[in-house]
Protein backbone atom coordinates (compact mmCIF):
# COMPACT_ATOMS: atom_id res chain seq x y z
CA UNK A 1 0.00 0.00 0.00
CA UNK A 2 1.00 3.41 -0.99
CA UNK A 3 0.75 6.70 0.34
CA UNK A 4 1.47 9.95 -1.69
CA UNK A 5 0.38 13.99 -1.42
CA UNK A 6 -2.31 14.62 -3.11
CA UNK A 7 -1.54 17.87 -5.32
CA UNK A 8 2.26 17.55 -4.65
CA UNK A 9 3.37 19.13 -6.68
CA UNK A 10 0.30 19.26 -9.13
CA UNK A 11 -3.07 17.52 -9.51
CA UNK A 12 -2.01 16.01 -12.78
CA UNK A 13 0.97 14.40 -11.70
CA UNK A 14 -0.70 12.86 -8.41
CA UNK A 15 -2.92 11.63 -11.17
CA UNK A 16 -0.56 9.98 -13.31
CA UNK A 17 1.62 8.68 -10.40
CA UNK A 18 -1.18 6.92 -8.59
CA UNK A 19 -2.10 5.22 -12.13
CA UNK A 20 1.54 4.18 -12.49
CA UNK A 21 1.75 3.22 -9.12
CA UNK A 22 -1.53 1.00 -9.69
CA UNK A 23 -0.07 -0.39 -12.67
CA UNK A 24 3.34 -1.41 -10.57
CA UNK A 25 1.60 -3.97 -8.30
CA UNK A 26 0.76 -1.24 -5.54
CA UNK A 27 -2.96 -2.89 -4.12
CA UNK A 28 -4.12 0.38 -2.59
CA UNK A 29 -3.34 3.71 -2.26
CA UNK A 30 -3.66 6.20 0.09
CA UNK A 31 -4.41 9.77 -1.42
CA UNK A 32 -2.92 12.24 1.74
CA UNK A 33 -4.81 15.63 1.93
CA UNK A 34 -2.36 18.24 2.38
CA UNK A 35 -2.41 19.75 5.64
CA UNK A 36 -0.49 22.45 7.51
CA UNK A 37 -0.01 20.63 10.65
CA UNK A 38 0.63 16.87 10.16
CA UNK A 39 1.22 15.65 13.28
CA UNK A 40 0.98 12.02 12.68
CA UNK A 41 3.87 12.41 9.58
CA UNK A 42 7.69 12.43 9.66
CA UNK A 43 9.37 15.45 7.82
CA UNK A 44 9.40 14.69 4.56
CA UNK A 45 5.81 13.97 4.69
CA UNK A 46 5.01 17.49 6.31
CA UNK A 47 6.97 19.03 3.49
CA UNK A 48 5.37 17.72 0.63
CA UNK A 49 2.06 18.73 2.56
CA UNK A 50 3.16 22.24 3.21
CA UNK A 51 4.67 22.30 -0.33
CA UNK A 52 1.08 21.33 -1.47
CA UNK A 53 -0.92 23.99 0.09
CA UNK A 54 1.90 26.88 -0.68
CA UNK A 55 1.23 25.46 -4.78
CA UNK A 56 -2.55 26.00 -4.11
CA UNK A 57 -4.05 22.41 -3.29
CA UNK A 58 -7.93 22.58 -2.66
CA UNK A 59 -9.98 19.85 -1.38
CA UNK A 60 -11.93 20.07 -5.15
CA UNK A 61 -8.39 18.47 -6.47
CA UNK A 62 -8.72 15.53 -4.32
CA UNK A 63 -12.04 15.36 -5.93
CA UNK A 64 -10.98 15.40 -9.34
CA UNK A 65 -7.58 13.22 -8.75
CA UNK A 66 -10.01 10.32 -7.26
CA UNK A 67 -12.17 10.74 -9.48
CA UNK A 68 -9.93 9.27 -12.62
CA UNK A 69 -8.20 7.37 -10.02
CA UNK A 70 -10.48 5.19 -7.56
CA UNK A 71 -12.21 2.94 -10.92
CA UNK A 72 -8.75 1.51 -11.38
CA UNK A 73 -7.23 1.56 -7.88
CA UNK A 74 -8.37 0.66 -4.78
CA UNK A 75 -8.40 3.94 -3.48
CA UNK A 76 -8.73 5.65 0.80
CA UNK A 77 -7.96 8.97 1.12
CA UNK A 78 -5.64 9.55 4.21
CA UNK A 79 -6.40 13.12 6.33
CA UNK A 80 -6.27 14.69 9.31
CA UNK A 81 -10.46 15.42 10.79
CA UNK A 82 -10.56 18.90 10.48
CA UNK A 83 -9.93 18.54 6.67
CA UNK A 84 -13.15 16.18 6.39
CA UNK A 85 -15.22 17.56 9.23
CA UNK A 86 -14.85 21.36 6.93
CA UNK A 87 -16.26 19.19 4.04
CA UNK A 88 -19.24 17.92 6.29
CA UNK A 89 -19.08 14.38 6.79
CA UNK A 90 -22.93 13.59 5.99
CA UNK A 91 -22.19 14.83 2.40
CA UNK A 92 -18.54 13.70 1.91
CA UNK A 93 -18.79 10.03 2.90
CA UNK A 94 -21.08 9.32 0.40
CA UNK A 95 -19.62 11.79 -2.17
CA UNK A 96 -16.21 9.85 -1.54
CA UNK A 97 -17.66 6.39 -2.84
CA UNK A 98 -19.57 7.73 -5.47
CA UNK A 99 -16.18 8.07 -6.83
CA UNK A 100 -15.43 4.67 -5.82
CA UNK A 101 -13.09 5.74 -2.89
CA UNK A 102 -13.66 2.71 -0.54
CA UNK A 103 -12.60 4.32 2.81
CA UNK A 104 -11.20 7.23 5.49
CA UNK A 105 -7.63 6.85 7.14
CA UNK A 106 -8.06 9.37 9.69
CA UNK A 107 -5.01 9.41 12.15
CA UNK A 108 -6.03 12.00 14.48
CA UNK A 109 -9.37 10.85 14.77
CA UNK A 110 -9.77 8.82 18.07
CA UNK A 111 -11.78 5.62 18.14
CA UNK A 112 -14.16 6.78 20.35
CA UNK A 113 -14.97 9.80 18.40
CA UNK A 114 -14.82 7.77 15.32
CA UNK A 115 -17.78 5.61 16.70
CA UNK A 116 -19.73 8.46 16.34
CA UNK A 117 -19.96 7.97 12.26
CA UNK A 118 -19.76 4.65 12.16
CA UNK A 119 -23.12 4.36 10.82
CA UNK A 120 -22.61 6.72 8.12
CA UNK A 121 -19.75 4.74 7.32
CA UNK A 122 -21.27 1.64 7.20
CA UNK A 123 -24.47 2.46 5.10
CA UNK A 124 -22.05 4.21 2.77
CA UNK A 125 -20.30 1.07 2.49
CA UNK A 126 -16.63 2.74 3.45
CA UNK A 127 -14.19 1.85 5.66
CA UNK A 128 -12.74 3.69 8.63
CA UNK A 129 -9.48 2.40 9.36
CA UNK A 130 -8.42 1.71 12.75
CA UNK A 131 -4.96 2.34 14.00
CA UNK A 132 -3.11 0.77 17.04
CA UNK A 133 0.57 1.81 18.11
CA UNK A 134 2.34 -0.40 20.01
CA UNK A 135 2.05 2.08 23.76
CA UNK A 136 -1.58 0.67 23.27
CA UNK A 137 -3.00 -1.98 25.99
CA UNK A 138 -4.13 -5.06 25.35
CA UNK A 139 -7.58 -4.04 26.52
CA UNK A 140 -7.17 -0.69 24.37
CA UNK A 141 -6.54 -3.13 21.02
CA UNK A 142 -9.34 -5.90 21.81
CA UNK A 143 -11.19 -2.57 21.76
CA UNK A 144 -10.40 -1.02 18.75
CA UNK A 145 -10.31 -3.50 16.60
CA UNK A 146 -13.56 -5.10 17.36
CA UNK A 147 -14.65 -2.12 15.06
CA UNK A 148 -11.84 -2.39 12.23
CA UNK A 149 -13.07 -2.79 8.62
CA UNK A 150 -10.59 -3.68 5.82
CA UNK A 151 -7.33 -3.51 7.38
CA UNK A 152 -6.14 -2.43 10.71
CA UNK A 153 -3.50 0.05 10.71
CA UNK A 154 -0.45 -0.75 12.63
CA UNK A 155 1.98 1.74 13.63
CA UNK A 156 5.23 0.94 14.23
CA UNK A 157 8.26 2.08 15.90
CA UNK A 158 11.06 3.73 13.73
CA UNK A 159 14.72 4.97 14.25
CA UNK A 160 15.17 2.90 17.48
CA UNK A 161 17.95 0.99 15.95
CA UNK A 162 20.79 0.58 19.00
CA UNK A 163 18.54 1.29 21.63
CA UNK A 164 16.81 -0.86 24.32
CA UNK A 165 13.31 -0.94 22.57
CA UNK A 166 12.87 -4.14 20.74
CA UNK A 167 12.23 -3.65 17.06
CA UNK A 168 10.38 -7.17 17.16
CA UNK A 169 6.83 -6.28 16.32
CA UNK A 170 5.86 -9.99 16.77
CA UNK A 171 4.24 -9.98 20.27
CA UNK A 172 2.15 -6.63 19.55
CA UNK A 173 1.44 -8.44 15.82
CA UNK A 174 0.51 -11.41 18.13
CA UNK A 175 -1.77 -9.34 20.47
CA UNK A 176 -3.57 -7.98 17.21
CA UNK A 177 -4.38 -10.86 15.75
CA UNK A 178 -5.72 -12.76 18.81
CA UNK A 179 -8.87 -10.10 18.91
CA UNK A 180 -9.06 -9.97 14.87
CA UNK A 181 -9.08 -11.82 12.09
CA UNK A 182 -9.25 -8.15 9.88
CA UNK A 183 -5.61 -8.34 8.22
CA UNK A 184 -3.10 -6.23 9.93
CA UNK A 185 -0.84 -3.64 7.96
CA UNK A 186 2.31 -2.36 9.33
CA UNK A 187 3.20 1.51 8.62
CA UNK A 188 5.55 3.77 9.41
CA UNK A 189 9.61 3.48 8.65
CA UNK A 190 8.73 1.16 5.83
CA UNK A 191 11.32 1.08 3.01
CA UNK A 192 13.63 -1.05 0.57
CA UNK A 193 15.33 -2.63 3.57
CA UNK A 194 13.10 -2.56 6.56
CA UNK A 195 9.90 -3.87 4.53
CA UNK A 196 10.95 -7.52 4.55
CA UNK A 197 11.69 -7.63 8.18
CA UNK A 198 8.42 -4.88 9.40
CA UNK A 199 6.02 -7.38 7.07
CA UNK A 200 6.71 -10.65 8.58
CA UNK A 201 3.75 -11.77 10.71
CA UNK A 202 1.26 -8.93 9.21
CA UNK A 203 -0.72 -8.83 6.26
CA UNK A 204 1.09 -5.90 4.28
CA UNK A 205 3.12 -2.38 4.41
CA UNK A 206 1.88 0.72 4.07
CA UNK A 207 5.18 2.79 2.82
CA UNK A 208 4.63 7.03 2.13
CA UNK A 209 7.69 8.62 3.16
CA UNK A 210 9.75 6.15 0.60
CA UNK A 211 7.60 7.53 -1.89
CA UNK A 212 7.61 11.03 -1.29
CA UNK A 213 11.39 11.57 -0.87
CA UNK A 214 11.36 10.64 -4.32
CA UNK A 215 8.87 13.22 -5.04
CA UNK A 216 11.22 15.77 -3.52
CA UNK A 217 14.06 15.21 -5.53
CA UNK A 218 14.33 18.52 -7.47
CA UNK A 219 16.88 17.20 -9.82
CA UNK A 220 14.32 14.87 -11.39
CA UNK A 221 11.58 15.59 -13.61
CA UNK A 222 7.87 14.30 -13.84
CA UNK A 223 8.47 11.24 -15.54
CA UNK A 224 11.84 10.08 -13.78
CA UNK A 225 9.89 10.71 -10.74
CA UNK A 226 6.96 8.23 -11.95
CA UNK A 227 9.75 6.02 -13.28
CA UNK A 228 11.65 5.72 -9.53
CA UNK A 229 8.41 5.88 -7.84
CA UNK A 230 7.55 2.96 -10.24
CA UNK A 231 10.48 0.93 -9.77
CA UNK A 232 10.53 1.57 -5.98
CA UNK A 233 6.58 -0.34 -5.65
CA UNK A 234 8.31 -3.20 -7.41
CA UNK A 235 10.90 -3.92 -5.38
CA UNK A 236 8.83 -3.28 -2.02
CA UNK A 237 6.31 -5.72 -3.49
CA UNK A 238 8.99 -8.73 -4.38
CA UNK A 239 10.19 -7.83 -1.08
CA UNK A 240 7.25 -8.51 0.64
CA UNK A 241 6.07 -11.58 -1.11
CA UNK B 1 -15.04 9.26 35.08
CA UNK B 2 -11.54 10.12 33.89
CA UNK B 3 -7.79 8.40 34.73
CA UNK B 4 -7.96 9.64 38.09
CA UNK B 5 -11.34 8.11 39.33
CA UNK B 6 -9.86 4.80 37.64
CA UNK B 7 -7.02 4.62 39.53
CA UNK B 8 -8.86 5.45 42.99
CA UNK B 9 -11.14 2.67 42.03
CA UNK B 10 -8.22 0.14 41.76
CA UNK B 11 -5.32 1.36 44.06
CA UNK B 12 -5.57 2.77 47.70
CA UNK B 13 -6.12 6.25 47.67
CA UNK B 14 -2.70 7.56 49.12
CA UNK B 15 -0.91 5.80 46.76
CA UNK B 16 -2.40 7.50 43.90
CA UNK B 17 -2.52 10.72 45.55
CA UNK B 18 1.03 10.27 45.80
CA UNK B 19 2.09 9.15 42.57
CA UNK B 20 -0.41 12.34 41.44
CA UNK B 21 1.60 14.70 43.44
CA UNK B 22 5.22 13.54 41.99
CA UNK B 23 4.47 13.22 38.35
CA UNK B 24 3.03 16.61 38.54
CA UNK B 25 6.06 18.08 39.34
CA UNK B 26 8.22 15.87 37.51
CA UNK B 27 6.32 17.21 34.38
CA UNK B 28 6.34 20.49 35.50
CA UNK B 29 10.09 20.38 35.76
CA UNK B 30 10.58 18.26 32.38
CA UNK B 31 10.89 21.32 30.00
CA UNK B 32 13.35 23.67 31.63
CA UNK B 33 15.53 20.13 32.01
CA UNK B 34 15.40 19.50 28.11
CA UNK B 35 16.29 23.22 27.02
CA UNK B 36 19.11 22.89 29.60
CA UNK B 37 20.12 20.09 27.28
CA UNK B 38 21.35 22.71 24.51
CA UNK B 39 23.87 24.53 27.08
CA UNK B 40 27.19 22.75 27.51
CA UNK B 41 27.66 23.16 31.13
CA UNK B 42 24.00 21.77 31.75
CA UNK B 43 24.27 18.90 29.51
CA UNK B 44 25.44 16.08 32.14
CA UNK B 45 23.30 16.87 34.92
CA UNK B 46 19.97 17.41 32.62
CA UNK B 47 20.55 14.34 30.82
CA UNK B 48 21.12 12.36 33.84
CA UNK B 49 18.06 14.18 35.93
CA UNK B 50 15.56 13.58 32.95
CA UNK B 51 17.17 9.62 32.95
CA UNK B 52 15.28 9.69 36.78
CA UNK B 53 12.26 11.42 36.09
CA UNK B 54 11.24 8.95 33.01
CA UNK B 55 12.62 6.11 34.74
CA UNK B 56 10.80 7.12 38.13
CA UNK B 57 7.36 7.48 35.79
CA UNK B 58 8.06 4.66 34.16
CA UNK B 59 8.14 2.52 37.23
CA UNK B 60 4.99 3.85 39.17
CA UNK B 61 2.88 4.30 35.94
CA UNK B 62 4.16 0.55 35.30
CA UNK B 63 2.47 -0.50 39.03
CA UNK B 64 -0.73 1.80 38.40
CA UNK B 65 -0.83 -0.33 35.04
CA UNK B 66 -1.02 2.71 32.70
CA UNK B 67 0.07 1.48 30.14
CA UNK B 68 0.58 3.41 27.11
CA UNK B 69 2.75 6.39 29.77
CA UNK B 70 5.14 2.83 31.04
CA UNK B 71 5.36 1.86 27.22
CA UNK B 72 6.20 5.51 26.54
CA UNK B 73 8.62 6.31 29.13
CA UNK B 74 10.58 3.25 28.76
CA UNK B 75 11.26 4.17 24.84
CA UNK B 76 12.20 7.46 26.29
CA UNK B 77 14.32 6.16 29.44
CA UNK B 78 15.91 4.27 26.27
CA UNK B 79 16.61 7.17 24.46
CA UNK B 80 17.90 8.79 27.03
CA UNK B 81 20.20 6.07 28.13
CA UNK B 82 21.55 6.49 24.48
CA UNK B 83 22.20 9.94 25.09
CA UNK B 84 23.72 9.32 28.49
CA UNK B 85 26.40 7.20 26.82
CA UNK B 86 27.05 8.70 23.52
CA UNK B 87 29.96 11.43 22.69
CA UNK B 88 28.09 13.42 20.47
CA UNK B 89 26.25 16.68 21.33
CA UNK B 90 22.61 16.19 21.45
CA UNK B 91 20.83 17.75 17.93
CA UNK B 92 17.95 19.58 17.52
CA UNK B 93 15.56 16.74 16.24
CA UNK B 94 16.19 14.88 19.50
CA UNK B 95 15.13 18.51 21.54
CA UNK B 96 12.26 18.37 19.59
CA UNK B 97 11.40 15.23 19.73
CA UNK B 98 11.84 15.33 24.15
CA UNK B 99 9.86 18.98 23.55
CA UNK B 100 6.75 16.84 22.09
CA UNK B 101 7.05 14.11 24.54
CA UNK B 102 7.27 16.63 27.39
CA UNK B 103 3.25 18.12 25.70
CA UNK B 104 2.36 14.82 26.02
CA UNK B 105 2.62 14.72 29.79
CA UNK B 106 1.51 17.62 30.27
CA UNK B 107 -1.69 16.47 28.37
CA UNK B 108 -1.48 13.57 30.69
CA UNK B 109 -1.19 15.69 34.15
CA UNK B 110 -4.41 17.70 32.75
CA UNK B 111 -6.16 14.36 32.56
CA UNK B 112 -5.40 13.48 36.10
CA UNK B 113 -6.26 17.25 37.07
CA UNK B 114 -9.12 17.36 35.35
CA UNK B 115 -10.15 13.29 35.99
CA UNK B 116 -10.80 12.93 31.86
CA UNK B 117 -9.56 9.69 29.97
CA UNK B 118 -6.17 9.23 29.24
CA UNK B 119 -5.05 10.98 26.27
CA UNK B 120 -4.00 8.62 23.18
CA UNK B 121 0.26 8.62 22.70
CA UNK B 122 0.26 10.83 19.57
CA UNK B 123 1.81 8.35 16.40
CA UNK B 124 4.69 11.10 15.75
CA UNK B 125 6.15 10.40 19.59
CA UNK B 126 7.05 6.82 18.27
CA UNK B 127 9.48 8.16 15.40
CA UNK B 128 12.55 7.96 17.68
CA UNK B 129 14.92 10.61 16.21
CA UNK B 130 18.68 9.74 15.56
CA UNK B 131 20.70 11.14 17.89
CA UNK B 132 23.60 11.07 15.91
Amino acid sequence: MAYITSGYPEKSFTVDLALALGESGVDTLELGVPFSDPVADGPLIEKANHKALEFGFKFEHLREISKEVAPKVDTLWMGYFNSFYQQDMAKLIPEAREYGVNGLIIPDLPHEEALLYKNLFESNNMANISFVAPTDSKQRIAEVVKEAQKFIYMVAYTGITGSGVSEDLQPFLKDIKEFTKTPVYVGFGVNKKTAKAKVEGADGVIVGSAFIDILLKDELNYSQKIKECSELAKILKSEIN
Amino acid sequence: MGIRSDLEADFDFDIVDEFLDHFSMMVESMEIMILDLTKPKMYRRSVDELFRVFHNIKSASGFLKIISMNRLSKLVEDELELLRSSEVAINEETIAWLLNVSDMYSEWNDNFKNDTELSKVKFSLLKIPDIG
